[in-house]
């Protein structure tokens, strides 16, 4: 039987070597409203990856595994970049974010390069989630901003 | 004092010393026939139509500042009558043909420059959306005109045609007679006029209060006293929630910062108006050089007549994308008035839920070009009790019958 | 004579020669110089033209208050039309030329405007130009306004932007801003130090002082590299503008450099914990009759000028002044060799006066200017009595290439104004003093009213320890004022006649300020806009304050009565590049691209935006016109199979104990009797009644339903969602997820399509049985998670497959490979224009109601409230005349009526319009769906349809034209 290959998000947007960020492909996004106990706008650690809070009530599971709960696959639907370079200058330039909301263990859901994303820093890199069908222009913006520096 | 080219000579060989007040500083009575809270446009022309149309001998206005100090002062001076529905273009039209007359009327060169008000579309459906819109105005009698991208791009060539355009010109449509006008001349014009007919206009005045015998509105408590008034009415666009609340009853309107800007004075460089909804804005260039621009409003409710700097940066992009040779260009000054936005983006005009007060309110971002009908039917209300016939679909009441004059909706715009 | 280089001295480097165009010659300045210093280096006198009278204008001051020197200035690619001469970085390669004047600056034709001056005062042209009308006169005066000529070319660099957010921001790098950063530095806080000079340390580099026992430029410098070394955000040459709420300030920097394609223009978004205003003051002229010939020059920027940049604007300097602080002017000028003569308004001026008659100034105590000559500069000053009063009174005339006048010192409020705060006058000062404030700043130095360069340290220091926290270091001393002569107020000389200047830029003299108040323009803001006072591109920097004063004497109040008008940003022009930042072009706002956007684009779809979506229109065949590609693609889905990329339709989940009960509350149909595995067409109203988005409800579980909004509206339908739930039923447990972006959804109809179907190996039973129309069912299909629905919006038996985005490109790809047509959307709203199916936004508007639509069935079996139902039975949503849904035939079957065509009764008023207008292939003609008043009633009827004038016939008909009985979604 045929099977389907996955369009990962590096070919979708035509990543390339030089650009200033990466694309993982994390092997689970869950989208999660259940009762946590999570504090706002912190990040958990669990068994199999890591939970941002979203809301009350409500997280991000970057986990292999869906936890418990009202849950939506969003493994597709949400691209991940993660920026290697400049990365304080390109937060400065896409957000009005302070610095200090991204600390150890924090995350932020805010307007980056004027549209919505989840932001965090793990393993001192920054992170932005966004919706896929924006990636294309998240790609441009990072890549026309990254031509400042 | 009659205003003309051989005033000026004649003021000017005597030193320019015979010159009269434009408006009377007079003494304050304490009771009139009828009294306009409110200084800006539309309160000093409703009170010069009670004088000239009416005949009304006693009519004060009460301006808490200085006249015209409010909106009237900080809109971005745009004059058109391109309306969907009937009601609305006949009541815009009538203030676009009283602005035709208005510099002879008053004897003050108001500026009126009816350089044509050209509207963009963006896609398709924007073209489909203003055939819509140019049939209805043109059945209603307005000129309009509906325009390809070629007779767009020849009409304003700086607008941007590039291929990496973001919002692609499809074309538009345009209002000939529809331009600019100098909004404080506007007011003054207005107050001149008044004044010259026996109308008090006093500054300075805060009303603190409505007088009441029972439940009708028989005056008001200010800031000089009480002064009394067989009939009174509100036109205080960014205060009438404020005076509302006073008369014990609410309206329908949410008040927010809208900005406006100018860049530096430059040569002749546009010579139509250009609004686009693709990114809100509307842009002309005053007869001083300076452009004139605005887009959406800052989407809290405020009364602080300053917004924040976000919003002001949106206006500048949403001006700017359609004119990017103007990226070199530099502000020169910004600011704010309160727009008092009805749901349907529809004024009110009539009877308040008290007696004895009538409304002229919710004009939202559209005031200015409005002034005159503004006026026209406020005098109209307070002299005769009645509704004009261009007023009468503007009532309170629509909100609770449900006939709803929706711009907004008319405009094309999901809300 | 005019302005010559001094041999040695200032902050120049003449090391670096740097050559640069004026007009049509070329002059030399050097590193260090502005624009405006070079000018004045190599004698000129005359750089532009005054606005109202074109009288000869030359350069005044030596900063951001310059009313004058705006000229044209191109250097490379970059191009500023209004270039403010004093604050241009001389560099090479820079063309400067004068902006005003024709045939050329100095040879002005409409010079002869002066002579008519007295005919052309403060708002003349509200008096005339009303017959025939303006518009007669419009063009011609619009030419002669206007500064500078705006280039016609795109801007294409990139602007950048940043925001920052600091402890503490210290506006201003002068004593006291220096001495605050300095203090808040030392507490480990995070400091941020603007200027808007291209180097720190404000007036300590053209003024005497000491400080810490070194000269205080040095003490400057020094400073400065320990503010660097302590990490503190150095932003030279960066012009704070504008004081927002929430301690939120912006800044624009005029960087050096850029990397290539980037503007030098940079915009800072600041928000601070803590504010330090140290802004300073400016010196206000001091005004007398034909004060604004070339030469007439601030006495702080003739001293600026000679310190900074060795410039000795002329050798034979009359100073009028009513202050003490020319006299640092008077004898500096007289070091350089320089014959200077004081006209003090005071009778007794005291110590400084002293002094500079013992360097052999020559000091006229009570006395002003009281008239200038000379036609293209100052060529004489006359002097005499302070106190006269008619063109009688004794003078004496003085050759002179210069008069530097000083009337006081206004400290620059403006930030502190715009942050909200109240300005008081002063009287003691004589000046506006900031007043009680509204967010959280401190205020120091010359702009607080400090005027000593020790108390000016001392202030600095204490606003940064009040800005940061205690420190341990001491404040930087100054050795204490001498002792000065208080200032006198004199607002302007009382002898009649000629003019005296307050606004040099739009040409406002003391009559016209006189004439505004016979007028009755008294309020400052009316005086303001009508005699144009402040509103040229120096925003009143040298001629607010004196107005006020003169409006006030002429009126009979105090200036504290008269008031000021207040400030607003920007405080000096700010580049509109610059605020717009990266919002433009493609980044303007995105857009958003499908999961198989690049197959589309491999199959040369025509892509358009659709509500901010790219999604294909159609896609034509080489040659082919998108009209005959819509055909084609239509006609292939109704003949054989079609396949379109649906997958921009929102996709929400719904989940919860409550979720039925609650999106029974939102929406019109009953949703909560629907079956789990089945679909229901829903309308979503707002509270006015009125339709604001329709889609297809799914029941997967009993707790558990699938949303399908239209693509444009899914934000907005989740928006409405989240805001009932969360303020009007926070007790109901119910919760939302967008997974829009999560899925690839291809729609496969048309009668071929069970083949097509069978291809997908699908583990979901796709018989009718179990799958009907109108029913879901969940599984794999090649080996991945899928749904599959079978629901049509083209009326053709159809299946909706949705897979994980990332398959989206396999899955399409596969699919393709069965055979079917690729359709667009164009194409797509034939297909349910034949079908009569509505497309939100196109057939309804923000006004269209579900009985309009024919949809009051799921009213009458509906019994709890739901949004917008109470709206339904208004006297308006009752109407009999209500537009309503139906089709129309046009009389010529081959003419295809525009969208936006109204339909219009016998007296030519509108009954309503056509909203859907195509050539249907499939029943081989045109056809169209239109909003008629009391359409319903009228089918059958032919109306009349009006297009810009031109006039035809349809029939109305019900709204569907094949296939009415949809017996096709069984086929």
């Amino acid at each position: 039987m045929v099977e389907l290959v996955l369009t990962s998000l590096a070919d979708q947007i035509g990543w390339t070597d030089s650009d200033v960020f990466e694309c993982p492909a994390p092997t689970g996004l869950f989208l999660v409203s259940a009762p946590n106990d999570i504090a706002p706008n912190s990040m958990v650690e669990v068994d199999d990856g890591y939970l941002c809070w979203l809301a009350p009530g409500r997280c991000l599971a970057v986990t292999a595994t869906p936890p418990a709960g009202f849950v939506s696959d969003v493994t597709q639907g949400s691209a991940l970049f993660v920026v290697r370079v400049h990365a304080a200058e390109l937060l400065a330039m896409g957000s009005a974010l302070p610095a200090s909301a991204l600390g150890e263990g924090r995350c932020a859901q805010t307007l980056f390069a004027g549209v919505k994303t989840l932001l965090y820093r793990r393993a001192g890199l920054l992170h932005i989630h966004v919706d896929r069908p924006l990636a294309p222009y998240l790609r441009d913006w990072l890549r026309q901003a990254a031509t400042s520096f | 004092m009659r205003y003309s080219g051989w005033q000026l000579l004649k003021q000017g060989l005597r030193g320019n010393a015979g010159w009269q007040p434009a408006w009377r500083t007079p003494v304050l009575q304490r009771s009139y026939d009828a009294i306009v809270v409110g200084g800006g446009g539309h309160g000093l022309a409703a009170a010069y139509y009670l004088a000239r149309v009416h005949g009304l001998k006693r009519v004060a206005v009460l301006e808490r500042g200085w006249i015209g100090g409010g909106n009237t002062g900080r809109n971005t001076t745009i004059v058109r009558s391109n309306y969907f529905f009937a009601e609305s273009a006949a009541m815009y039209d009538f203030a676009l043909r009283l602005y035709e007359g208005l510099s002879r009327e008053l004897n003050y060169n108001i500026m009126l420059s009816q350089r044509g008000v050209l509207n963009l579309a963006h896609t398709e459906h924007d073209m489909e959306l203003m055939t819509r819109s140019v049939n209805a105005m043109l059945l209603n009698g307005i000129d309009v005109e509906l325009l390809d991208a070629k007779q767009v791009r020849d009409e304003v060539p700086l607008l941007n045609f590039s291929p990496s355009a973001r919002f692609p010109i499809h074309g538009g449509f345009v209002q000939r007679r529809g331009g600019v006008a100098r909004h404080d001349a506007v007011a003054w014009a207005y107050a001149r006029g008044a004044s010259d007919l026996g109308v008090d206009i006093i500054q300075n005045c805060d009303v603190t209060g409505w007088l009441r015998e029972g439940s009708r509105i028989v005056g008001v408590e200010t800031s000089l006293g009480r002064i009394s008034a067989g009939v009174c009415a509100m036109s205080v666009a960014g205060h009438s929630g404020v005076m509302a609340e006073m008369a014990g009853f609410r309206l329908p309107i949410t008040s927010y910062a809208l900005q406006a800007m100018v860049s530096e004075p430059l040569k002749p460089i546009l010579d139509t108006v250009v609004m686009s909804t693709a990114t809100g804005m509307y842009v002309s260039q005053s007869d001083k050089g300076e452009l004139v621009f605005g887009a959406g409003l800052d989407l809290y409710p405020s009364y602080a007549q300053r917004g924040n700097l976000p919003t002001g940066q949106a206006i500048v992009a949403a001006m700017l994308e359609l004119f990017p040779a103007f990226r070199r260009l530099k502000m020169l000054r910004q600011w704010a008035g309160i727009v008092d936005v009805c749901w349907d983006y529809s004024p009110v005009i009539g009877p308040a839920p008290v007696e004895g007060l009538y409304l002229n309110c919710g004009w939202g971002t559209g005031g200015f070009k409005a002034t005159p009908v503004g006026g026209w039917l406020l005098a109209h209300l307070m002299a005769t009790g009645q509704h004009h016939a261009l007023s009468a679909p503007f009532d309170l009441g629509r909100f609770t019958s449900g006939m709803l004059v929706d711009e907004a909706a008319g405009a094309g715009i999901a809300h | 004579m005019t302005g010559t280089r001094l041999g040695s001295g200032g902050r120049i480097d003449r090391g670096q020669v740097i050559p640069f165009r004026w007009g049509d010659t070329v002059l030399q300045g050097f590193a260090g110089d502005t624009l405006a210093s070079a000018l004045l280096a190599n004698g000129v006198r005359v750089v532009g033209r005054s606005f109202k009278y074109h009288r000869p204008r030359g350069i005044f001051a030596a900063g951001v208050e310059e009313p004058n020197a705006i000229v044209d200035v191109r250097i490379g690619d970059r191009h500023d039309a209004n270039a403010r001469a004093s604050l241009v970085t001389l560099q090479h390669g820079i063309v400067a030329r004068p902006i005003a004047g024709w045939p050329s600056v100095t040879r002005d034709a409409f010079a002869a405007l002066d002579l008519l001056q007295r005919f052309l005062p403060a708002g003349f042209y509200y008096k005339t130009f009303m017959r025939p009308s303006w518009s007669r006169y419009e063009a011609n005066i619009r030419r002669m306004a206007g500064l500078g000529r705006a280039s016609h070319q795109p801007d294409m660099r990139q602007f950048e932007t940043r925001n920052i957010q600091i402890d503490v921001l210290v506006v201003g790098a002068g004593p006291a801003g220096l001495a605050a950063a300095r203090a808040a530095a030392a507490s480990g806080r995070s400091v941020m130090l603007v200027d808007e000079n291209p180097d720190f340390g404000g007036s300590l580099l053209w003024q005497d002082g000491t400080i810490d026992d070194r000269p205080a430029a040095d003490w400057a410098a020094a400073t400065t590299a320990e503010l660097a070394a302590q990490g503190v955000t150095l932003l030279p040459a960066t012009t704070a503008f504008g004081y927002y709420d929430h301690n939120t300030l912006g800044l624009m920097e005029r960087r050096a450099t850029a990397a290539p394609g980037w503007a030098l223009d940079r915009l800072w978004c600041v928000t601070a914990g803590k504010v330090v205003l140290a802004t300073g003051s400016l010196e206000r002229p001091l005004v007398f009759p034909h004060n604004d010939r070339p030469g007439v020059m601030s006495a702080a920027a003739v001293l600026r000028y000679l310190r900074q940049y060795a410039v000795l604007v002329g050798r034979s300097v009359v100073i009028t002044t009513n202050n003490d602080s020319a006299y640092a002017t008077a004898a500096a000028l007289r070091l350089a060799g320089a014959e200077v003569a004081v006209a003090d308004v005071r009778t007794a001026p005291g110590q400084a006066a002293k002094d500079a008659t013992a360097l052999g100034v020559s000091v006229i105590p009570g006395s002003v200017v009281t008239d200038t000559g000379g036609r293209l500069g100052v060529r004489w000053a006359d002097i005499g009595p302070a106190d006269a009063t008619s063109k009688k009174a004794a003078t004496r005339r003085v050759s002179c290439s210069i008069v530097a006048c000083s009337g006081g010192w206004t400290p620059v409020v403006h930030l502190f104004s715009q942050s909200g705060g109240k300005l008081r006058w002063d009287a003691a000062a004589s000046a506006f003093l900031p007043g009680i404030g509204r967010q959280d700043h401190q205020l120091s130095g010359g702009m607080n009213g400090v005027t000593s360069l020790a108390e000016c340290l001392a202030s600095g220091h204490r606003a940064g320890i009040a800005a940061s926290g205690a420190t341990m270091l001491a404040a930087p001393r100054a050795e204490p004022a001498a002792v000065e002569t208080p200032l006198q107020p004199f607002w302007f000389v009382r002898i009649p006649g000629a003019r005296q200047w307050l606004d040099l830029q739009n040409d406002v003299t003391v009559k016209d300020v006189g004439l505004a108040a016979r007028e009755n323009f008294q309020s400052v803001e009316h005086l303001k806009r009508y005699t144009t006072l402040g509103m040229a591109t120096d925003q009143g920097k040298t001629s607010n304050v004196n107005g006020i004063a003169v409006m006030a004497e002429l009126t009979g109040r105090g200036i504290a009565e008269t008031g000021t008008t207040t400030f607003r940003p920007p405080y000096a022009p700010v580049s509109l590049g610059g605020l717009a930042g990266s919002r433009h072009g493609l980044l303007y706002s995105p857009r958003r691209e499908l999961p198989a956007h690049g197959e589309h684009l491999a199959l040369g779809a025509d892509m358009r935006e659709y509500g901010g979506w790219m999604r294909p229109a159609c896609y034509p065949r080489l040659d082919e016109t998108t009209a005959a590609a819509i055909r084609r693609e239509a006609s292939a889905v109704r003949a054989d199979a079609g396949l379109f990329d649906g997958s921009s339709l929102g996709k929400i989940e719904v989940c919860g104990p409550d979720a039925a009960a609650f999106l029974n509350l939102m929406y019109y149909n009953n949703v909560e009797n629907l079956k789990p595995g089945r679909l229901r067409y829903v309308l979503l109203l707002r509270e006015a009644g009125t339709v604001y988005d329709d889609g297809v409800i799914a029941r997967l579980a009993a707790d558990r339903y699938l949303l399908s909004p239209s693509s444009s509206h899914t934000a907005g339908v989740l928006a409405m969602l989240e805001q009932w739930r969360q303020t009007e039923y926070p007790a109901m447990h119910v919760a939302f997820h967008d997974v829009t972006a999560a899925w690839a959804t291809f729609v496969v109809c048309g009668p071929r399509v069970r083949d097509i179907m069978a291809s997908l190996a699908a583990e979901i039973d796709l018989s009718d049985a179990a799958l009907p129309h109108m029913a879901l069912a969940d599984g794999h299909v090649l080996g991945v998670p899928a749904r599959i629905a079978r629901v049509s919006f083209t009326g053709e038996r159809s299946y909706e497959v949705s897979v994980p985005a990332g398959y989206g490109p396999a899955l399409w790809r596969h699919l393709l490979a069965q055979g079917p047509t690729p359709y667009g959307i164009e194409s797509l709203s034939v297909l349910r224009a034949e079908k009569g199916y509505i497309l939100i936004g196109t057939d309804t508007d923000g006004l269209t109601m579900p009985a309009d639509l024919d949809m009051s069935g799921p009213l009458r079996a509906k019994k709890v409230d739901f949004v917008g139902r109470r709206s339904l039975t208004t006297p308006d949503g009752v109407r009999a005349d209500r537009r309503q849904f139906v089709g129309l035939l046009p009389q010529d079957p081959n003419f295809v009526p525009p969208v936006g065509t109204h339909a219009v009764d016998a007296s030519r008023k509108s009954l309503g319009w056509i909203t859907t207008s195509a050539y249907s292939p499939t029943v081989g003609r045109s056809i169209a769906l239109a909003m008629i008043s009391g359409g319903r009633a009228r089918i059958g009827d032919v109306v009349e349809l009006f297009d810009r004038g031109r006039v035809s016939q349809a029939k109305v008909c019900a709204p569907v034209f094949h296939d009415p009985a949809g017996e096709k979604l069984h086929g």
